[in-house]
This record gives C-alpha cells, sequence and structure tokens, in this order.
C-alpha cells in the first residue's frame, strides 16, 4: 500500500523580502554606531566634566587662599585707595585754582598804577576797574590798548560802563573785562 | 505558536531598535544635561578664573606697596587738603603766607564753618561736586604795597595747603598826585577738605598700583611750600595686629 503524502500548507519558516532584510541589517549596523557615539561621547562629556569640576574646585580654593591674603592686608589697601582718591581729588583742585596774580599783569600793560582807584575780580572771572585820567587823550589811550587787548586775546567782552568828565577835566573811567587765565 | 515565530524572525530587528532607542534615551536623559551642566560650569570657571587673574593682580599690587612711603605720600596729601576743615592748618598757612609776602593781614571770616551735621550728611553745593571736595570759603582783608599783594595771590596757589582765590577787590590809596603804591583788599578765598574714606570696597574691587601721574602729584605736592608744621609724623607700622579702621593713620 502507497503511504498518503501529505501536504502541510501552515509556513513552517517565515519568510522574509530581500528589501526587509536590508533594513533589518542596516538598522543594526546604524544601532551599534549609535551605541559607539553614545559610548564615546558620553565618556568624553563626563571627562570634560569632571575636569570642570576639578578645576572649579581649584579655582574655588585659590581664590579663597587669595582672598585671605588681601583681607589680611586692609592697611595697605585703604592708604592706596586713600591715596588714589586724594591725588584725583588734587588733580581737579589744581584745575579750578586761579592765577589770578595775571590779572595785574594785564591791568599794568594799559593801566599805570597811580591811575588806579580800584581793581575788582569776581567770581566770574569779570574784572571792574575804576580808573581815574588826567584828561580825556588818557582815556582814549587807556580804551585802545584794552582794545589791543582784547584783540590779542589777552582780555574778553571789554566793557566801557562809566565815564564821569569832573571840573578840573579829570575823568574818572569805569571798565571791564573778562579775564582769561 | 505563530507569534513566537515572528519574534524569532525579528529579534535582531527588535534588539536594534532597542538599542536605538537606549541610545535615543541616552542621549536626551544623559549626555545633553551633562553637556549643559558642563557649559554651565565652564561659564563658572571662566567667571571665577577673572576673579582669580584679578586677585591675583591685587595681591601683587600689595605685596609690591611700601606701607611706610604710602603713609608718607598719604601725610603729603593731607597737609594738601586735609580730611577736615582744619581751621589751624588754614590760619597758619595764611599767617606764613602773609609772613611771607609782607601784607598785613586784618579782618578774617569764615562764612560755612559750624555744621552741626557730620561731613558725611552735609549736602554739597553744585561748585563742590565738580571739584569734588568740601570747600570752606572764608575773606581775608590785606594792606600793603600792590607788589606784595601780587606776590600773596600768586603764592596763595602755590603753597601746601590748597586754596584758591574766588574774587578780590582792592582799593588803591589815594594821594595828592593819585593813587598811591599801598592797596588794600578784600579776598575771598575758598580752601579744600575732603574726609577720608571709611571703609574699604569689596575684596573682588580691583586695585591698581600708583600711575606715575599721582606720583609726579604727589612730588609736586612734596615741592611746594608747606607754611605750617607737619600735623602728625609717621607712626610705626603695625606688625600684624589688624586695625579696625583700614584708612587710620
Amino acid at each position: 500500500m502507497e503511504p498518503v503524502k501529505k501536504i502541510n500548507l501552515i509556513q513552517t519558516k517565515f519568510e522574509m523580502s530581500s528589501q526587509t532584510g536590508m533594513t533589518i541589517r542596516a538598522l543594526r549596523k546604524l544601532s551599534l554606531w549609535a551605541l559607539l557615539l553614545l559610548s564615546i561621547s558620553g565618556i568624553f562629556v563626563s571627562g570634560t566634566y569632571y575636569y570642570m569640576l576639578i578645576r572649579r574646585d581649584q579655582l574655588t580654593s585659590t581664590k579663597q587662599r587669595l582672598s585671605d591674603i588681601i583681607a589680611q592686608n586692609p592697611t595697605k589697601e585703604g592708604l592706596l585707595v586713600s591715596v588714589q582718591q586724594r591725588s584725583a581729588l588734587i588733580t581737579k583742585i589744581f584745575g579750578v585754582q586761579k592765577p589770578v596774580s595775571k590779572v595785574f599783569d594785564t591791568v599794568d600793560a594799559f593801566v599805570s598804577g597811580s591811575q588806579m582807584s580800584v581793581i575788582a575780580l569776581d567770581d566770574r572771572n569779570i574784572v571792574s576797574l575804576s580808573i581815574h585820567a588826567q584828561s580825556i587823550t588818557e582815556v582814549i589811550s587807556i580804551t585802545d590798548m584794552l582794545i589791543t587787548q582784547a584783540a590779542q586775546n589777552q582780555v574778553k567782552a571789554p566793557q566801557l560802563v562809566s565815564l564821569t568828565l569832573g571840573k578840573d577835566g579829570g575823568v574818572d573811567l569805569g571798565l571791564s573785562f573778562t579775564a582769561v587765565f | 505558536m505563530q507569534q513566537q515565530k515572528l519574534f524569532r524572525e525579528y529579534q535582531g530587528l527588535i534588539v536594534s531598535a532597542g538599542i536605538l532607542v537606549v541610545c535615543v534615551l541616552g542621549v536626551l536623559l544623559g549626555v545633553v544635561p551633562l553637556v549643559r551642566k558642563t557649559s554651565d560650569l565652564n561659564k563658572e570657571n571662566r567667571s571665577i578664573s577673572a576673579e582669580v587673574e584679578l586677585l591675583k593682580n591685587k595681591v601683587s599690587v600689595l605685596e609690591s606697596l611700601d606701607e611706610n612711603a604710602m603713609r608718607s605720600d598719604l601725610l603729603i596729601l593731607l597737609s594738601a587738603v586735609p580730611s577736615d576743615k582744619s581751621l589751624s592748618t588754614l590760619l597758619d598757612t595764611l599767617d606764613g603766607l602773609t609772613a611771607k609776602t609782607g601784607v598785613s593781614s586784618g579782618d578774617f571770616s569764615l562764612s560755612k564753618l559750624g555744621s552741626l551735621a557730620t561731613e558725611s550728611a552735609q549736602r554739597l553745593s553744585a561748585d563742590e561736586k565738580g571739584v569734588g571736595s568740601n570747600i570752606l570759603p572764608f575773606t581775608i582783608n590785606l594792606t600793603g604795597r600792590v607788589d606784595q599783594l601780587r606776590g600773596f595771590l600768586a603764592a596763595s596757589v602755590s603753597v601746601r595747603r590748597l586754596f584758591r582765590v574766588r574774587t578780590f577787590q582792592v582799593q588803591f590809596a589815594k594821594t595828592a598826585t593819585g593813587s598811591s603804591d599801598m592797596v588794600s583788599v578784600v579776598v575771598g578765598m575758598d580752601a579744600f577738605y575732603s574726609p577720608i574714606p571709611s571703609a574699604i570696597g569689596p575684596v573682588s574691587q580691583p586695585l591698581t598700583p600708583l600711575t606715575s601721574a599721582d606720583s609726579d602729584l604727589i612730588a609736586k605736592l612734596e615741592g611746594m611750600q608747606l607754611l605750617v608744621a607737619p600735623s602728625s609724623s609717621l607712626p610705626p607700622p603695625s606688625a600684624g595686629a589688624e586695625k579696625t579702621d583700614p584708612f587710620s593713620l
């Protein structure tokens, strides 16, 4: 009797398409590369992190040591700061000091001492002069000289403030100008 | 049965996918935060490093200082601009100036003498703010020859302590022939003073050494005539014992 041939219709082996197989191989490669990269980057980043931690500790310790040294020298620091502040202050004061004796040199250039009655300087650097001249000719000479001084920028804004002619022919003259220091 | 077979067939795929997921999670949960922390740490280190450089510089400046020389420099500066009104040095200097130039002094008045407020509580005027110092205005009456007066005005801005001539009014004496050489004058002047700072800044505050301009200024002041006796001699340096006020002389 001839044995009966049986046909098994259930698939014993799962068939994959070649494309699926390629995808799986690619994915496997990708996963291995990803694992490799993760490991390398992990080691690198962790190393850098720990290096930074150690560096921070070193820097903090150095900072503390230096701070202690500075804290032990408050007198020196105080002296230096005081000297520097006062130097800056005195430099400013030198800048606001006016060589006021120069006003006399300027006035001497056009008025003789015997003609002078009053010289005044105010805090806006305006010089006021009261002069007694013997004649109009002297007045003209004085004003001409003052104008010349102004032209040479020795003085600024010269002004004739008053002029009084006396019975004896003498002239009382009021002049002002801004001094240039 | 079927599922088991399917799993067996796709085992490689599942493992690969699992590894990929682990890698992605590892990057997201491990590497990225660590990179951020490292970056923050790097910033922090840079900041501390800058501070350390500053402190090193400060220590180097402090170590290069000669404390006695600094005290001497400060005394010179204080003789030019004292820390308080110091009326004694003001009057002594004026006396010295009049004696030096030959003028006679008359009335003397201070216009801003007494203040009940402490120096730090006083409001500075615009002029004082401009100069950066307290100003003590005063007027003095003088008599003498014109050349003596000129000498006084010239010398008053070239001595320690520092003065500024604000105003003056010169009255020439009259004679039969005109004005004489004798004059009387009212001079409006300013003296300067400024309190010494009572506290130093934080440790992290930068410190620069004295510049050549500072040294030149001190040398210039030292060369200016001091018409009063120095107020205090140099105290011995403090050895180790810390002072409560670092600015105290």
